[in-house]
């Protein structure tokens, strides 16, 4: 090789490699930003105790040797975590987020000829574990989930259930009622008594009373059967049914008692809609409490009335019988057959029924009637329908 | 000639059973009727009769207030009427006492004469009075009150609850009691089973009816039978079976 006075000779084989290789240490281990609390492990003597918490950390790393320079080459892993990482420009290793558990720190540095040194910085690197990242943790965290949505999963069940047997036991109520209606209605001894009447008829040979009443029957039973099967009815098939049937119990006690049915005139009774059967029963319960109770053999009255007023519908019923307070009393002290109340619960119930269907508000009250004296001169019975 | 008596508040009713009476039964003679109670007691304290025909639903004083008033001796026999078979006519069947459904079949009425005239016109029983009145009580209460077992010799009174099994020997039946004794009554295991189903009484076969709260134990077979407490061996028809399970169940 040519030189300025002279010439180099030189054997190549006689050409030495670099054979330094630099020894890799840390300068630094920081630790959420802090200097690490039990100081650097430069050569890696001791082992990095981390909290999870403190599972952001970096090493700052050097190298020793003589002919270093900027040559010198880097890599570093965190055994478990990431794999090896090069590099030459810059001098230090972040991690962040690192889950906890156990893992090893390897530095390894390389010379300007990028031989590795074979003698690796090892710095074992634990980390806690969070309680609430531990298996059995998420075990039990997963099995509650499990127990809480079985259990609300239950309770929906149980809840859609109870409200089906609300709805059930409402609609069998509502039967119940429909049914007993009919019942009441259709009362047996009624029924029975009222083809006693027509067996007397023929009997004395009055066959004209005797189909007269036959018939009345006949359209009765027919209207209470069409009545019994809706829920609504007109106020005129509601007042030919009451018609009907104080006409024949009137018959069948002989001028015991007379009635009268009050409708006001322009009233359309065909096109007001009531529930059926409601005035009936306090019409039958004026008779038998009110009237029959009574020791005079004529003189007794039932009269309904029907009025319009503010888009109510009122039927009154009216009796100059004995009165509730002696009423009672007489069932108290005598056996008194508990049949007739049976149908005013009945009424009652059936009212709670419509009110809550129909979601209006239909009321009766009674009124005790007294005389100029003060004595008790009937019963009145003010139904209020909403039309 | 007998004669009757008759109290009812429906005059349609008087004067059916009063021509029935007198029409069918030709050694009837209708005395005297009323359609107010009141009126009734007051005659009966004062006249003789054979025959009284009762209603049972009637304003003011029924049936039963009737005969409170009357006293329970009666010196008449008694036939209660009534047009439908709910309220107080379980006393009465109870009371092994007589009773028409209104309107009266002619042939119910003849049988009931023929009755009455097979006891060489007696009068009702004060003990059957006496408990017919104390099971209207223990009705209205909602207790069972004691079912008359009328034998030829005697009257024995007894609540359901002492009966194990009823076994028909047709238009007979015996009764079997938890003390051990078998009485033979004149009346038909229907007539039993009409009165007593509503205590818990079930017809396992056709001859037999029996106290499901004095069942000891079920075998199965075909349709199986069932061992009574007093180690009485029942039938139990196939078709019966599922039924008598359930309910004792």
């Amino acid at each position: 090789m040519g030189a300025r006075n002279g010439i180099v000779l030189g054997n190549p084989h006689e050409l030495r490699r670099n054979s330094e290789l630099p020894r890799p240490y840390l300068t630094n281990v920081m630790v959420r930003q802090q200097p690490y609390h039990g100081g650097v492990p430069v050569f890696g003597e001791s082992p990095l105790k981390l909290k999870y918490w403190q599972n952001f950390f970096s090493f700052s790393f050097s190298a020793q040797s003589y002919s270093l320079g900027k040559k010198t080459k880097f890599r570093y892993r965190l055994e478990g975590f990431d794999d090896w990482q090069e590099t030459t420009d810059h001098y230090f290793a972040n991690y962040t987020n690192v889950p906890g558990g156990n893992y090893v720190f390897q530095l390894q540095a390389a010379n300007n000829e990028g031989i590795w040194n074979e003698e690796i910085l090892s710095v074992p690197v634990s980390i806690t574990t969070a309680w609430w990242t531990t298996t059995w943790f998420y075990a039990l965290l997963g099995m509650a989930v499990l127990v809480t949505s079985w259990w609300l999963y239950k309770r929906r069940i149980r809840q859609i259930r109870q409200q089906e047997q609300v709805r059930s036991e409402f609609e069998k109520k509502l039967a119940n009622v429909e049914m007993s209606a009919l019942r009441a209605q259709m009362n047996p001894h009624f029924l029975f008594n009222s083809l006693n009447s027509i067996d007397s008829y023929i009997i004395r040979n009055e066959s004209k009373k005797a189909s007269e009443y036959l018939n009345n029957f006949a359209r009765l039973i027919r209207l209470i059967l069409q009545n019994s099967r809706s829920n609504y009815i007109s106020l005129k098939d509601e007042l030919e049914t009451l018609e009907l049937y104080l006409q024949m119990e009137s018959l069948r006690f002989k001028g015991r008692f007379e009635y009268e049915i009050n409708v006001p005139e322009g009233l359309d009774t065909s096109s007001i809609d009531i529930p059926p059967m409601l005035i009936q029963t306090y019409v039958e319960n004026a008779i038998w409490h009110g009237l029959m109770h009574q020791q005079r053999v004529s003189g007794g009255k039932v009269k309904v009335s029907i009025q319009e007023k503010d888009g109510m519908l009122l039927c009154i019923v009216e009796d100059n019988g004995i009165g509730r307070k002696k009423a009672m009393e007489l069932k108290a002290k005598k056996s008194g057959i508990s049949r007739r109340s049976m149908g005013m619960t009945i009424t009652q119930d059936r009212m709670e029924i419509i009110n809550k269907l129909y979601d209006t508000q239909t009321a009766v009250e009674i009124t005790d009637l007294e005389d100029e004296s003060g004595n008790a001169a009937g019963t009145r019975v003010v139904l209020t329908i909403p039309v | 000639m007998i004669k009757a008596v008759i109290i009812d508040d429906d005059q349609h009713s008087i004067e059916t059973l009063k021509w029935k009476l007198e029409n069918y039964c030709g050694n009837v003679d209708v005395v005297a009727a009323f359609d107010n109670s009141s009126e009734g007691i007051k005659y009966l304290k004062s006249h003789s009769a054979d025959i009284l025909f009762l209603d049972i639903e009637m304003p003011m004083l029924n049936g039963f207030d009737v005969l409170e008033e009357l006293g329970r001796d009666l010196p008449f026999d008694i036939i209660f009427t009534t047009a439908y078979d709910n309220f107080g006519i379980q006393a009465v069947k109870f009371s092994a006492l007589d009773y028409l459904l209104k309107p009266v079949q002619n042939k119910d009425l003849k049988e009931a004469i023929d009755k009455h005239l097979k006891k060489a016109g007696q009068k009702a029983p004060a003990a059957q009075i006496d408990a017919l009145l104390n099971n209207v009580q223990a009705e209205r209460k909602g207790r069972p009150g004691k079912i008359a077992l009328a034998s030829k010799e005697s009257i024995e009174f007894v609540e359901p609850g002492e009966i194990i099994v009823c076994e028909s020997n047709s238009n007979y039946t015996t009764i079997y009691l938890s003390d051990g004794r078998k009485k033979v009554i004149s009346k038909t295991l229907k007539d039993f089973e009409e009165m007593l189903s509503p205590f818990r009484f079930f017809r396992t076969h056709n001859s037999h009816l029996v106290n499901l709260d004095h069942v000891r134990e079920f075998i199965r077979g075909d349709g199986g039978y069932l061992v009574m407490e007093n180690k009485m061996k029942v039938p139990v028809s196939k078709n019966k079976k599922e039924k008598l399970l359930e309910m004792l169940s």
